[in-house]
């Protein structure tokens, strides 16, 4: 019987023989760790740039609003070439590698520590059951640009297993298959519309 | 053109250089390209424009034309903008055919919703353009540029993309004067002294035919399926065959069946002593592939990743009833898409990894 919790190397390694595990592409076996799998950044940005609209609009996606995307810039690498993180700059990337997780495994991602002691770090679990290339959201909390290679080992991912199975497309998916980051969705969680009314109806 | 005229013209080419010069190429190749067209352009800014005679202003109106047309197209081929995967399989399909290296596959991206196209010179003009370039400044440019224009809405639309290899098979004919010499064969005199509507009609038909024949070498029937939609039931024009006899002429290079200009083709290929028509893509199973998983397929071989665009098209075309149909039309049209990015993109990462291992 599997065991739940944390995956070690060779649960890992097994699941990914199996097939149930999806990492492609796994460009070297030493990606695999004691206790996570190393990730490498992609060749895919998105960058938070200023526009003229004043500021960024979570609430309920109308008409008159402009998409967040609007909000950023979408630019390509090849792989070995580099990409600056400014302070204070968004930028969400994909991993490289193209991800599916088994219905009952979970992935917390974070920096690794020699990227984390440049102040990158990131924060994103994935369901399980997802499949795609990651967008990983980055902050960078120093004062100097940074040079990353893309193609670099930047994140690291653990993976948990659960007591049960989930089905990932049970209910509706804002992100399914993707490939290049995608822009933040937040105005389009269907329960902003019930708040909107709220806000219209019932405070006159 | 006249001295003023002129003057407008290499203002107009300043503006566009100093536009196109902040971009940033991946390729080294391009950027070397760009160079050495400024490099020309700045050797012309300095001539003594005053004195140009008639034939002086003539040959300049197509160096201009030749520098417009070089920064249109390196302006929409930077990795920001251009197609970047499908491409990389086009260069593949070009080195079957004529060595890579002289040569760079550059994009266009346009407004208009079905503008596929090819836009170029055989060698031969493309020649006499570079010799006046030699004469005058003693200045040669390594590159040659395959021009294709595609719509710009549709760059990361692998299903629709597929055109880009038929566009490429133009390249191919104009390059190896495949369609020229059918004419010669049929007429008994070079196409350039073709006059009359029947002659015209011929060359242009023998160029979508083998345009069609090239791309299915690489892409199978993905073509023909785009093409039946935007040209549904169109019969024949001065240009183009009818839509179904160039469905039909595919169908029966696929199957290999005997068809006598698919055999002619391949006489005059043979004759010139390039590659022959072939199928050179390895069918993938649709029930097999990754796909089904939601995950990209696996490509093992070259001939595979060109197979991946039919494997799109098949996928696409029974979404209704596949692992697709839980999806919202939108949400396959992204999946689509995603997995055949993506399938493309990790054979080629694996494939240069390895190399540099």
């Amino acid at each position: 019987m599997d065991h739940k919790g944390l995956l070690t190397k060779g649960d890992l390694k097994t699941l990914i023989e199996s097939g149930d595990l999806v990492i492609e592409p796994l460009l070297q076996d030493s990606q695999i760790g004691e206790i996570s799998i190393d990730l490498r950044i992609g060749t895919d940005f998105l960058t938070s740039q200023l526009g003229r609209d004043p500021y960024l609009d979570t609430s309920m996606d109308g008409e008159q609003k402009p998409p967040l995307k609007s909000f950023f810039n979408e630019t390509r690498r090849n792989i070995g070439e580099s990409f600056l993180f400014h302070p204070s700059q968004v930028v969400l990337f994909s991993t490289l590698e193209y991800i599916k997780l088994p219905k009952n495994v979970i992935a917390i991602l974070s920096t690794r520590s020699s990227y984390s002691r440049l102040g990158l770090s990131t924060s994103t679990i994935i369901q399980p059951g997802y499949c795609g290339c990651i967008s990983v959201e980055v902050n960078y909390s120093g004062n100097t640009p940074i040079k990353v290679v893309t193609g670099a080992r930047l994140v690291q991912a653990r993976f948990y297993r659960l007591e049960g199975e989930t089905e990932y497309f049970n209910g509706p998916r804002k992100y399914i298959c993707q490939v290049r980051p995608i822009a933040s969705k937040a105005n389009e969680d269907k329960d902003l519309a019930v708040l909107d009314r709220i806000a219209r109806d019932n405070f006159e | 053109m006249n001295h003023k005229t002129f003057e407008l013209n290499l203002t107009q080419l300043e503006e566009s250089f100093s536009k196109s010069k902040s971009n940033k190429y991946s390729n080294p190749r391009k950027k070397k390209h760009f160079d050495q067209l400024r490099e020309l352009f700045e050797k012309i800014k300095v001539e003594n424009h005053s004195e140009f005679t008639k034939e002086d202003l003539e040959d300049h109106f197509q160096i201009f034309q030749f520098l417009f047309n070089g920064l249109e197209f390196l302006d929409d081929s930077t990795l920001n903008a251009t197609p970047y995967e499908i491409v990389t399989g086009l260069e593949r399909a070009l080195s079957d055919w004529i060595p890579q290296e002289t040569f760079i596959i550059v994009t266009s991206l346009s407004n208009k919703i079905n503008h596929f196209s090819f836009e170029g010179n055989n060698a031969e003009k493309n020649n006499q353009l570079r010799k006046i370039i030699k004469d005058r400044y003693d200045y040669e440019i390594e590159h040659r540029l395959i021009k294709i224009n595609l719509p710009k809405v549709l760059v990361r639309d692998y299903l629709t993309c597929v055109v880009l290899y038929h566009e490429l098979g133009h390249f191919i004919d104009l390059e190896l004067n495949v369609s020229a010499k059918l004419f010669q064969n049929k007429f008994g005199k070079p196409h350039i002294l073709m006059f009359t509507k029947e002659e015209f009609r011929y060359y242009a038909h023998a160029g979508e035919y083998f345009a069609d024949l090239f791309a299915a070498q690489y892409i199978e029937d993905s073509s023909s399926i785009y093409l039946n939609y935007v040209a549904h039931n169109h019969s024949a024009s001065n240009t183009h065959p009818a839509t179904f006899d160039r469905i039909q002429k595919v169908l029966q290079f696929i199957n290999q069946d005997s068809d006598p200009l698919i055999e002619e083709i391949q006489h005059v290929l043979q004759q010139s002593g390039v590659s022959q028509l072939a199928l050179r893509y390895e069918t993938i199973d649709p029930e097999t592939s990754g796909f089904t998983n939601l995950i990209p397929h696996k490509v093992e071989n070259v001939n595979q990743l060109h197979a991946v665009y039919k494997l799109g098209w098949e996928t696409w075309m029974k979404s209704d009833d596949n692992f697709l149909s839980r999806f919202e039309r939108r949400e396959r049209y992204h999946i689509v898409n995603n997995l055949i990015e993506k399938s493309i993109s990790n054979f080629n990462v694996q494939e240069i990894w390895a190399k540099n291992i």
